[in-house]
């Protein structure tokens, strides 16, 4: 079993490096020098090539690619992610002050997701066919084709104009928080709650089930007895999928919201052309992706009894 | 392919969930001719008014016709889309077919670098590459094709790969067919019959792609009405006419989920039988390559 | 069975007193009704009179200047009771206002007035300040007499001595041994109590030398979204928004809460006009005919009515009336879409389907614009494409940031832009040095026109005196007019909203300060 975990995160490790190689290439790559970005924002647009060609070794552009993306990327893993092309303030600093917005706004987002997802699902599969079912997956496939701006136009529009309930920013107090994280849920939601349903009909026309019928367990106790947890798998599969998908949501919803967290900080870099704060980002939301994704494949593994029953032969 | 059988199968395929689709389409194509006015003149005698015989759905905050802006806005969307979708296609079916017809150290390479792409999610690549080319609209269609070719040409490497076992490739091959000829003439009609209904169901998916874009400001630019823009510009509204912001909104969210709808439809194999029958079974086996690969993981430990 | 009745009368009795509890008024005390609640959009900072890092509202409830600048133009006695400016221009001598202390109980006098003025003028990081340029020394004459010494006149100096920061008076006890400011101790009507990132509470200084606030306390909530603002004053946990530097008021909120019973909309006219600049830089833009036509092309009054909803006045003044020395009012241009389509022709432009042609480059123009920098410009700039399209003039709005507008704004990277001048207590001294001189650093503003021919117009008419200086001051206005250098395009209302709280509203005299001089609450 450890191994099978070791050889996941080297695995990880592996994707980490080759993704941030391939962003660096690209990003190193695009039209526009980042020292003549710089040397314009310091004399302007007359700046001389000397000027450009001394900030270029200050950087050490010149040295070949795979020498500056080591030393790139073994700075970043210091915590140096280097300064912004548009603050000048150095990103670890900006990281440190946005992180906990962007990761209260997924973790609030997942859980609602989570409590929702699992209640709808199951909902849907007690009524089985019936028109609670129908009308959860019409309000499902409704809820994963809008997009999350509009949610969050409408959720302004209810909670903010007409009942003047919540405050339509993110601010200092909690209840700022409600709408971003409805609003993020909303997409996960609706696709998880459809992995719930799925997976809970077709488990339940397993024999394991009428068995459990026979018992004399109600449609309820069998599904939260014997098929919930068979479920687990797929379903954490896709949470962790989806949750990893939120941070598209987390860029519009810090935008709409006007919340100082990383996906907005991502779309700042993205206008300005901030090459050094891109990389950054873009290594961080890669890293995000990966571990979110080890950390799921290693929950599996752990409770999956086949897996489990295989490491232990 | 298409034969007496396979047509009686057609008619009973649920043909209501590709309605709304094709009355999107129908929309965008004849936006010209059905719009009553030009979406982008501004007639400052006549703004913010509500609905009435003149103006349908009212105007906006410039006097524009409201409904000709979601008309149009449609179109827009479409055109945008379906760009990026044909180039998308021809990108990765090219690199997906080459790198599943040649196999070896190519293969790997290219199937690596595909993986790559595909660890982030597409907006995600789509918006780096905006970063790195700037915004406007070209760039938002060349982001967006580098953000989804990868999805095609996984898929296409499946199919080439499935097919290259298949008896009567042997059977040409013996016969002195050439690699083109046999790739054109019995390769490539799978790869595309699998790969378009895919694509017709991730349109749905662009749509909303490129409304997010330029809702963040990063796509379409003015006056050039599309949805996600007319949604931003019409937040300032929002309290007195919210219409501004749901009209655009609502037709951006039904284009998606009459999409999404059709994609649904194909998860639960309700694909017209006889056009894509077999190659569901590659699209199955897609699914399951994670959990191929946690098998393949139990063995080695 | 028993349990659960049991439970459920628990629960209803339970439910019945919560709402019989909240429904009771609550009769509330008068020490609470007595605070006035301001929205603030940013949190207000240290307060630090040297430091350009605080919010500017703030202050001119805190510290006092020498001279006040009155809600007319008009300068108004504060800390200083009178003041003679010599005839060469070279001595500025004031008199003191006498039993002046600070709210730490320390007196302010000449010495301290001294101590103050010496903290900043002179200092090359207050060389946009012309009177801090300019010092020779400064002299006192006893407990209360103060007297500056000029190496040049300086004609707008006793404006200059009216702004915010830095020429207001601090409590020599509140620095530390290095100089640098540790309390915001002012001689003025109000002591902050506390000042964090939510809030800055204030409460009445009772020592205070002018007429006391009628309230005993004053709250400013950070609030930096402006729907949200609007919603905290119609629900009653505001008693006032508004002010270009305090909270901003939008004119379509402050047009919807118009029909609101509970709260007034005061809209007074502005000190500030919004531009539509030409880049000196840009290459099409050097034809005058082209910014002709372009004028020529603008519906202003269409401008007021829908951006600024009617809360505005179409000009084609640099500065609007209320500013001193703002010069002759000139003609609102009527709109001409022939007049600018033969401006261009006579140009030598080929018109070639609906756009113009010359030498093989099409007339197409970026506009650029930042809704962070100027709210409501994206819509703005999406207006003028359409007007000017009528006339074939191609526009291409580009909408980029704050920091991308600041940054490419100096470097002159747009060819159409938008700016508006610095408004009053500023004007006209301050937007014509900083936005018009070429050899002046403007920092992100960049600068509305540029050119060598206009640098010796705007030093002659900043360095006039009496009434030579209204004379040059025309001269400064008929050149741009002359030369088409930028078109004015409206001049804003201020505006500000109270909830009925507030029993009479007056507005400050200008948008950086906070409060005007009568406002009372009602009950």
């Amino acid at each position: 079993m450890l191994t099978l975990i070791a050889r996941r995160t080297l695995l990880a490790l592996a994707m980490i490096l080759a993704a941030s190689a391939l962003t660096f290439a690209l990003i190193a790559a695009a039209p526009g020098n980042v020292a003549a970005l710089i040397a314009e924002r310091t004399a302007g647009p007359s700046a001389s090539a000397e000027l450009v060609q001394s900030i270029a070794d200050d950087l050490g552009l010149n040295d070949p690619l795979p020498v500056r993306y080591g030393r790139w990327l073994s700075d970043s893993v210091a915590g140096d992610f280097g300064g912004s092309l548009r603050t000048g303030k150095p990103i670890l600093e900006e990281f440190a002050e946005r992180a906990p917005v962007t990761g209260l706004l997924l973790v609030c987002g997942g859980a609602i997701a989570l409590i929702m997802s699992l209640t709808i699902g199951m909902l849907g599969a007690i009524s089985n066919g019936g028109k609670i079912d129908s009308l959860l997956r019409a309000l499902s496939l409704a809820g994963a084709s809008t997009p999350n701006f509009f949610v969050a136009a409408l959720l302004v529009m209810l909670f903010s104009v007409t009942l003047g309930w919540l405050p339509a920013f993110a601010g200092s107090s909690a209840a700022s928080w409600i709408m971003p994280c409805l609003t993020i849920a909303l997409f996960p939601c609706s696709v998880l709650s459809r992995v719930v349903r799925v997976n809970l009909q077709e488990i339940m026309s397993r024999p394991f089930a009428t068995t459990g019928f026979a018992m004399g367990y109600t449609r309820l106790g069998v599904l939260t007895r014997e098929a919930l947890p068979n479920i687990a798998v797929p379903y954490l599969t896709t949470f962790g999928a989806q949750f990893t998908l939120m941070i598209i949501g987390s860029i519009v919803v810090e935008t709409v919201f006007a919340m100082k967290g990383i996906g907005a900080f991502f779309i700042e870099a993205i206008r300005f052309r901030d090459f050094i704060s891109m990389q950054a980002t873009l290594l961080s939301f890669i890293m995000f992706f990966v571990f979110v994704n080890l950390f799921v494949d290693i929950i599996c593994l752990l409770i999956d009894p086949r897996i489990r029953r295989q490491s232990n032969a | 392919m298409l034969n007496k059988h396979s047509l009686s199968t057609l008619a009973t395929w649920p043909w209501a969930v590709l309605t709304p689709v094709l009355l999107f389409v129908a929309i965008a194509i004849f936006a010209l001719w059905i719009s009553p006015y030009d979406p982008t003149t501004q007639n400052y005698s006549a703004v913010l008014q509500g609905s009435s015989w003149e103006h349908w759905l009212g105007t906006d905050y410039l006097g524009r016709d409201l409904l000709s802006r979601i008309i149009t806005g449609a179109q827009v969307s479409l055109v945008a889309m379906s760009i990026v979708l044909i180039a998308a296609l021809i990108i990765g079916v090219t690199i997906g077919s080459f790198a599943g017809y040649v196999g070896g150290k190519t293969e790997l390479v290219l199937i690596s670098a595909i993986d790559i792409i595909l660890s982030l999610p597409s907006l995600v690549v789509a918006l780096a590459f905006i970063g790195i080319i700037g915004p406007g609209y070209w760039s938002m269609i060349a982001a967006l094709t580098m953000a989804w070719w990868a999805n095609y040409a996984r898929m296409s490497r499946a199919v080439v790969t499935s097919e290259l076992h298949q008896p009567y490739i042997e059977a040409a091959r013996v016969m002195g067919a050439s690699h083109l000829h046999i790739f054109v003439r019995h390769i490539l009609p799978h790869v595309l019959a699998l790969v378009v209904v895919y694509a017709s169901a991730d349109a749905g998916a662009l749509v909303l792609a490129i409304a997010t874009l330029s809702f963040l400001g990063l796509g379409v630019e003015p006056p050039t009405p599309e949805w996600g823009q007319m949604l931003v510009d019409g937040m300032n509204y929002l309290e007195q006419y919210p219409r501004l912001v749901v009209l655009p909104g609502l037709a951006l969210t039904l284009v998606v989920s009459s999409f999404n709808l059709l994609g649904e439809h194909f998860a639960l194999k309700k694909v017209p039988r006889g056009l894509t029958q077999r190659h569901l079974k590659i699209l199955k086996r897609l699914r399951a390559q994670e959990e191929a690969r946690i098998s393949e993981l139990e063995a080695s430990a | 069975m028993l349990n659960k009745f049991r439970r459920t009368v628990f629960i209803l009795s339970t439910l019945l007193f919560t709402t019989l509890a909240t429904t009771i008024p609550i009769t509330s005390s008068a020490q609470e009704n007595q605070t006035l609640r301001i929205a603030i959009k940013q949190e207000t900072g240290n307060l630090d009179l040297l430091q350009n890092v605080s919010a500017l509202s703030t202050y001119s409830l805190i510290f006092e200047p020498l001279i006040r600048y009155g809600t007319d133009g008009q300068l108004q006695p504060a800390l200083a009771t009178s003041w003679i400016t010599s005839d060469d221009g070279l001595t500025l001598s004031f008199k003191l206002r006498k039993n002046v202390t600070f709210s730490d109980g320390s007196p302010f006098d000449a010495q301290t007035a001294k101590w103050n003025l010496e903290r900043w003028m002179g200092k090359p990081e207050f060389s946009w300040i012309g009177i801090s340029d300019a010092m020779k020394s400064i002299e006192t004459n006893g407990q209360y007499d103060l007297v500056i010494n000029l190496s040049k006149p300086v004609p707008a100096a006793l404006y200059e001595l009216t702004i915010i920061r830095p020429v207001r008076f601090l409590s020599p006890k509140a620095v530390d041994a290095r100089g640098n400011q540790t309390a915001p101790i002012g001689t003025g009507p109000w002591v902050v109590t506390e000042n964090n990132n939510s809030r800055t509470l204030l409460t009445r200084n009772k020592n205070y030398w002018g007429n006391t606030p009628s309230f005993a306390n004053m709250e400013l909530k950070v609030v930096p979204d402006e729907l949200a603002r609007s919603n905290g004053l119609r629900s009653g946990d505001l008693d006032i928004i508004g002010g270009d530097w305090a909270s901003p008021l939008s004119p379509r909120r402050a047009r919807s809460m118009q029909r609101d019973p509970n709260v007034a909309v005061v809209a007074e006219p502005g000190t500030t006009s919004i531009l539509l600049t030409y880049s000196p830089k840009s290459p099409l833009l050097q034809d005058k005919s082209v910014r002709e036509a372009i004028d020529l092309s603008l519906e202003r009054n269409a401008i007021v009515a829908i951006i600024y909803e009617g809360y505005a006045t179409a000009t084609a003044n640099l500065f609007p009336k209320v500013i001193p020395y703002s010069g002759n009012r000139n003609p609102l241009p009527q709109r001409d879409i022939q007049a600018a389509r033969t401006k261009l022709e006579q140009a030598g432009w080929t018109r070639s389907g609906n756009s113009w042609i010359k030498d093989g480059k099409a007339l197409e123009l970026e506009l650029m614009v930042s809704e962070e920098a100027l709210p409501g410009s994206r819509r703005l700039a999406e207006m003028i494409q359409g007007q000017l399209s009528e006339t074939g003039i191609k526009v291409r709005v580009s909408s980029v940031d704050n920091a991308t507008i600041h940054d490419r704004r100096p470097v002159f990277q747009y060819d159409l832009t938008f700016m508006a001048t610095y408004g009053a207590p500023y004007d006209p001294h301050g937007t014509l040095a900083n936005l018009l001189l070429s050899d002046v650093d403007s920092g992100p503003d960049g600068k509305i026109y540029m050119s060598p021919e206009l640098d010796p117009v705007v030093r002659a008419a900043l360095n006039a005196q009496g009434a030579a200086r209204e004379e040059k001051m025309q001269a400064i206005y008929n050149w741009l007019s002359e030369n088409m250098a930028v078109s004015p395009l409206v001049s804003p209302k201020r505006l500000w909203a109270h909830n009925r709280r507030v029993g009479s509203f007056t507005l400050p005299a200008t948008d950086y300060q906070m409060l005007g001089s009568d406002v009372t609450l009602s009950d």
